[in-house]
């Protein structure tokens, strides 16, 4: 009995890679439509990892990031977040603009702007496919640009988070332009409700 | 005598204590977090609790310093079973900043603030004084405690380090 229990749980833990590809493949088309340019996501990984580990990484708690932040509401809650190094950040923001290659050196406010709109448009698309996929009602929350130290940025997601486990079912994704080498990191971390939520949801339909 | 600095770095809700003057404790990368410092400068006890939430609510105590409510508590005590006296403690506040203030997230990126007033809150309740704060803002921040001189050394991104 209990063994066909944790089949079962297994069963239901592959959906979500499954889930989450098509979320992504969703979210990277909406990128393309947004800078009219071809992006492909380079590799996508879906795993378990202790929240505590998670600043690490992108090069441990003290080093610099800028993180487009999204929380998931709606029938459940979750984070998504898309976190790029600083010069990375920039780099977006030069193909979001249209401008020069190198000319974005910090984040004002345009540039910022332009982020939290990338930031809009994969998160959700991301949901969007969610949706359809299980019929739930999953909206992003309004994007938040920080820029500032790992842990700093990250800390309350965290907490959020360790409130209810230890670890967190990881969605990490990179994507590209084909002739710029622009690869950020796309996070999805559910709350355990939610993705038992949304993979129920998914086997029934 | 040993010039050898050892930094512990407390992650997410760690507590750490020690009378070792060649220590550095250590809280890196705070957003919303506070790191809640203690320091005996008698008996060169010092401690240090990286917070994480107000309080424990329903949920199950962690054992260490993730809440403020179960977790300053917890730092006084195991400093006192090291011999620390409660009265002689110095207490300094760093972090609980709100990183963002994106409309419609004010909630989320308000622990920060939370967290500051549960910490400030938690010590009058013990009738402890907070003798140093450098909390609030917009920044993250570093604080490094020295356990020599019970001084802590706070750094954020871009700006000049502040000694509390």
């Amino acid at each position: 009995m209990v063994e066909k229990e944790s089949q079962q749980t297994k069963a239901s833990e592959d959906l979500w890679p499954k889930i989450v590809k098509k979320g992504i493949a969703n979210a990277v088309s909406g990128l393309a439509q947004m800078v009219g340019q071809e992006i492909s996501s380079t590799s996508s990984s879906t795993r378990r990892v202790l929240v505590k580990d998670v600043p690490d990484l992108f090069g441990g708690v003290e080093t610099e990031a800028v993180m487009v932040y999204l929380g998931i509401t709606g029938t459940s809650t979750g984070h998504m977040a898309v976190i790029y190094p600083p010069k990375t950040a920039f780099q977006m923001v030069d193909l979001l603009m249209g401008l020069e290659p190198g000319s974005t050196k910090g984040l004002e406010e345009m540039a910022e702007s332009a982020l939290a709109e990338m930031g809009n448009i994969i998160g959700s698309f991301f949901l969007n496919a969610l949706v359809l996929e299980t019929g739930l009602d999953l909206r992003p929350s309004p994007p938040a640009v920080m820029f500032d130290m790992v842990g700093a940025i990250l800390d309350i997601v965290l907490a959020e988070i360790s409130t209810v486990s230890d670890d967190v079912m990881l969605v990490e994704t990179t994507f590209g332009t084909a002739d710029q080498q622009i690869d950020g990191t796309f996070l999805v971390m559910p709350t355990p409700e939610l993705m038992d939520i949304v993979l129920k949801t998914a086997a029934a339909s | 005598m040993t010039m050898v600095k050892e930094n512990v770095v407390l992650g997410l809700g760690e507590l750490g204590i020690t009378s070792d003057l060649d220590t550095t404790l250590v809280c890196l990368g705070l957003g919303s977090c506070v790191a809640v410092s203690a320091y005996d400068p008698i008996t060169k006890v010092a401690g240090m609790a990286h917070i994480v939430l107000p309080s424990k609510g329903t949920r199950e105590d962690d054992g260490q310093a993730k809440y403020a409510d179960t977790g300053i508590p917890r730092l006084f005590k195991e400093m006192e079973k090291q011999g620390a006296t409660k009265s002689r403690l110095i207490v300094k506040l760093v972090g609980g900043a709100q990183m963002s203030s994106a409309p419609g997230l004010d909630s989320m990126f308000m622990i920060g603030n939370k967290n500051v007033e549960a910490v400030q809150e938690i010590l009058t309740n013990m009738g402890i004084a907070v003798r140093a704060t450098e909390t609030g803002g917009r920044r993250g921040r570093t604080a490094r405690m020295s356990v020599a001189t019970g001084k802590i050394v706070v750094t954020s991104v871009g700006g000049e380090g502040k000694e509390l």
